[in-house]
């Protein structure tokens, strides 16, 4: 049966997390420093030590997860340690720092491990949410599927407007070379539709087909009898077309969403054990 | 059947053309590779369709939900005649009369322009971006190493102001937390603690400043090594970066490590008392106070606060419930209530109150006049020698006053005695206006004598013991002195007076935090009849409010609440000084020493300050023990 990497052998990692966060609280609580609680008290060590251990590992983790093949322990128990663990850090390091907070290269690598754990967290919600929802959206289609389907409705259009009206052939033949899915960033994660159309000699937005869609929808009020059916049937399938590119485009929304987290996660984390190295460099440069 | 296919490829303006001939039942049209008609494009399904002969004509069937365009016309099956256009996803199957041999000829032409699956046509995935995640992780790793790390640490070669002056990273983002408010000024030059990199910062680091700072104990009884069993650097108590306020380690396990059994530990010298908790385990309080030797030198004792053998022997008089009165005590013109303050007044910070002097405070009550006659005139305080002699210049330059110079000595009137009421005369005490007191064991003066001379000088010295004996012995140093009759120029002494200025010099006692309580809450002043009487709280009084480190429902106090690790009256700390050009250490006395302070000879044997062998605790070694 299929668990999700949250349940991994019955919330192993879920449960080894509350211990070291519970474990941490519970200690630091009951912890009666000589000084001010920081970094550099006897638990303050041990905490930072855990917690360095825990980055570098989880780092690891996340090369470890793109070898299917190799290696002890399945994928998915490697992302569920990754993400419970990962997840206890906040509170681990948050007591590390003994609340310590400053203009320096030490609090500045908590900030960074701060957004690579929040970008985490965003991962976790992506992969949870959008490929149950991506596969929703398309009826267990692939995307590539649906780029057929329209392919197929393109080359039909082709035939039924082959006998239309100039204008009716125009609209329909730019409307389809003109439609645009994906693109750059923000098209692909916004799911901006830059589609145009030519209406009357100009070039106008065909957003969602719209534009295209209210012309065949005019013309179709305006014929009758067997004109009326074939536009009627152009209607039709135009309108099979504009839906299946709003679920290209929000399928394309969503995987991107799902991955563009990386983009960030794994750079940052790059970023933090720079920064974890500088800390640690610092802190024993000048004991 | 016999079938011929004939693939077109338009080529711009030429075509290439290739035929295969086929035999069998039945010919098949899809993308797969066992079709007979193989159509390369991604959008046809694997079997779309196929040829079969039916009544020798050739027809053409499309597969399950599939179906193709005729002449424009959208079929399914049809019977295919020469100059039928078959058109399946946009490509053209062409119907064309038998040629030679076959039976059947059809041209097939394979659009391939037209064949890019749409999806090729746009970005549909973040990763034909191309963003470049691994370099970005790169140069984010190695901008950060060369940030806080590479370029800072450049520094140790040029000199970290060198970097600071410049304007490039520098250590000054190493700093782990805000420094104490003293050592602010030190925010920016690291080096000064942190003087060898990853060695924690040294003892020496902070004695380089802080020279005066004590040991704890005798280092001459138990060497000069600073360890005190949890804590032997300056680090151990006082930590840095922790912020603007806190850099004393305040715990009572510090001190009880060692002080909650000082034998266990070997360090009982037999003069300090055990203690764990100023509320739980604390011995009650001692007070040292000052006594005068047989040679008149004066000694610190100590003895218990409530001991009833206490009394203090400063040689001072003094009733402090008199001068307390509720009612007020007589003053010069009037009376006067006295406050504690008016005698007692702290130092700055209240640790101390400052001494009490005639001057300041009792003279403006004990005027030291000695004629009714001229109020105005007083003898000096503290100089008997000078009292004498200032008298006898007063009473001669009296007798002159009243000669008529120019006379027979026979006729002169004899100078004028002080006229003595009945033998009686007002003693020279405050409260002269209400509570009269008459001195009347005077006996009259002797009459002159036969010469001028003579007479003068009689009448001086008459005078003089007469006026010394009654300040000395009636009316005014006896009021506060101890006197005592002694042989020469001054036949009194008086015994000198020394007040002990710290009862409680192990502990330190602010007056200022405590000042709502009022003296007498713990200084039981008010019904104390003589000098003698120590005034000084024992434990109870503070215990009233205080409790120890975790006490409840009473403050919490700490052992360095009111004692200091560092004593003042010990060995300084920081006993290095100056380094000479070879490199050896040398202390403030000018003696060569090692790190830790002790003095060393040029061999490196441990000595003392007189130059003989010692050991670490600075025992004298046997001359068999000297290697």
């Amino acid at each position: 049966m299929h668990t999700s990497f949250l349940s991994h052998a019955k919330g192993r990692y879920f449960w080894l997390a509350v211990l070291l966060i519970l474990g941490s609280i519970v200690i630091y609580a009951m912890d009666n420093p000589t000084e001010a609680p920081n970094g550099g008290t006897w638990l303050g060590y041990a905490l930072g030590t855990i917690a360095a251990l825990l980055i570098v590992w989880l780092a690891y983790l996340g090369r470890r997860k793109r070898n299917f093949a190799h290696g002890w322990g399945t994928v998915k128990g490697w992302v569920s340690a990754h993400v419970y663990l990962g997840s206890s850090l906040l509170v681990v390091v948050t007591l590390h720092t003994g609340f310590q907070f400053g203009w320096n290269v030490h609090t500045f690598t908590f900030g960074l491990m701060c957004l690579v754990i929040f970008s985490g967290f965003f991962g976790v919600f992506a992969y949870r949410t959008y490929p149950s929802a991506r596969n929703d959206l398309k009826k267990s289609q692939t995307l590539d599927d649906v780029f057929l389907k329209v392919e197929k409705i393109d080359t039909e259009l082709a035939r039924l407007t082959a006998d239309s009206s100039s204008d009716m052939k125009m609209v329909v033949t730019s409307a389809i070379e003109r439609t645009v899915v994906g693109g750059g960033y923000r098209d692909q994660l916004f799911g901006r539709d830059l589609s145009s159309v030519v209406l009357g000699g100009n070039v106008v937005s065909n957003k969602g087909q719209q534009q295209a869609l209210g012309f065949l929808v005019e013309k179709l009020s305006r014929t009758e009898g067997k004109e009326n059916q074939s536009v009627g049937e152009i209607v039709r399938v135009f309108n099979t077309r504009k839906r299946l590119l709003d679920i290209i485009r929000e399928d394309i929304r969503m995987q991107s969403t799902a991955q563009v987290w990386l983009l960030f996660h794994i750079p940052v984390t790059f970023a933090l054990i720079a920064a974890l190295i500088a800390h640690i460099f610092s802190v024993f440069i000048y004991r | 059947m016999k079938l011929t296919v004939r693939y077109v490829q338009s080529k711009g303006a030429t075509r290439e053309v290739n035929e295969a001939v086929f035999d069998g039942e039945r010919a098949t049209i899809g993308r797969g590779t066992d079709q007979t008609i193989q159509i390369p494009d991604r959008r046809t399904p694997l079997a779309h369709s196929r040829l079969v002969v039916r009544d020798n004509k050739l027809e053409l069937k499309a597969g399950i939900s599939q179906s193709f365009t005729i002449n424009n016309r959208a079929s399914r099956r049809v019977e295919l005649n020469p100059g039928d256009v078959v058109d399946i996803l946009g490509h053209e199957f062409r119907v064309l009369p038998a040629e030679r041999d076959s039976e059947y000829l059809i041209e097939v032409e394979i659009k391939v322009s037209d064949v890019e699956p749409l999806r090729d046509r746009f970005k549909t995935r973040l990763s034909q971006l191309n963003f470049p995640v691994r370099s970005l992780s790169w140069v984010l790793f190695w901008l950060i190493v060369s940030v806080s790390i590479l370029i800072p640490s450049f520094g140790f070669l040029v000199g970290m102001d060198f970097m600071r002056a410049a304007p490039v990273p520098d250590d000054r983002q190493w700093l782990a937390g805000k420094l104490h408010d003293s050592h602010a000024f030190l925010s920016n030059n690291c080096e000064s603690c942190h003087a060898i990199p990853f060695v924690p910062a040294r003892d020496e680091e902070c004695l380089n400043c802080h020279l005066s700072v004590r040991h704890h104990y005798d280092t001459k009884l138990l060497g000069g090594h600073r360890d005190y069993q949890i804590a032997s650097n300056c680090q151990d108590c006082h930590r840095e970066h922790n912020g603007a306020q806190a850099i004393v380690r305040s715990d009572q396990a510090l001190c009880t490590s060692c002080h909650s059994n000082l034998a266990d530990v070997g360090l009982n010298t037999g003069k300090l008392r055990n203690a764990t908790d100023f509320l739980e385990d604390h011995p009650s309080f001692m007070v040292s106070f000052l006594e005068m030797q047989p040679d008149e030198t004066w000694q610190t004792q100590r003895m218990e606060v409530w001991d009833d053998d206490l009394v203090e022997v400063s040689n001072l008089k003094f009733p402090h419930d008199v001068h307390m009165s509720e009612d007020g005590i007589d003053g010069v013109d009037s009376v006067v209530v006295l406050e504690c303050t008016n005698c007692h007044e702290s130092e700055k910070g209240g640790l101390q109150i400052r001494p009490v002097t005639m001057q300041k405070h009792c003279a403006s009550c004990h005027l030291l006049t000695f004629d009714p006659e001229t109020p105005d005139r007083v003898v000096p305080h503290g100089a008997p020698l000078e009292l004498m002699q200032q008298l006898k210049g007063y009473y001669a330059y009296q007798y002159l006053q009243q000669q008529n110079l120019g006379q027979d000595a026979q006729q002169r009137p004899k100078p004028q005695r002080i006229e003595l009421q009945g033998g009686r005369r007002e003693a020279r005490r405050p409260g002269k206006r209400r509570n009269r007191q008459m001195i009347t064991d005077l006996t009259p003066a002797q009459s002159a004598g036969e010469t001028l001379t003579l007479e003068a000088k009689t009448f001086v010295e008459q005078s003089v013991k007469e006026a010394a004996t009654n300040l000395f012995e009636r009316q005014t140093c006896t009021v506060c002195h101890e006197i005592r009759p002694q042989e020469g120029e001054v036949p009194w002494k008086i015994l000198p007076v020394r007040l002990t200025k710290d009862w409680f010099p192990m502990a330190d006692f602010s007056h200022d935090s405590h000042i709502n309580l009022g003296c007498v809450g713990c200084h039981d002043a008010n019904t104390s009849t003589q000098a003698a009487d120590v005034l000084m709280p024992d434990i109870g009084s503070c215990r009233t409010c205080h409790g120890g480190e975790h006490a409840e429902e009473r403050l919490q106090s700490s052992c360095i609440s009111c004692h200091k690790f560092h004593v003042d009256n010990q060995r300084p700390m920081g006993a290095l000084l100056l380094i000479d050009e070879e490199g050896n250490l040398i202390d403030t006395d000018g003696n060569y020493v090692d790190e830790r302070g002790n003095i060393i000879n040029e061999e490196g044997d441990l000595i003392d300050a007189n130059g003989n062998y010692v050991d670490e605790l600075g025992n004298l070694l046997e001359p068999a023990e000297i290697r």
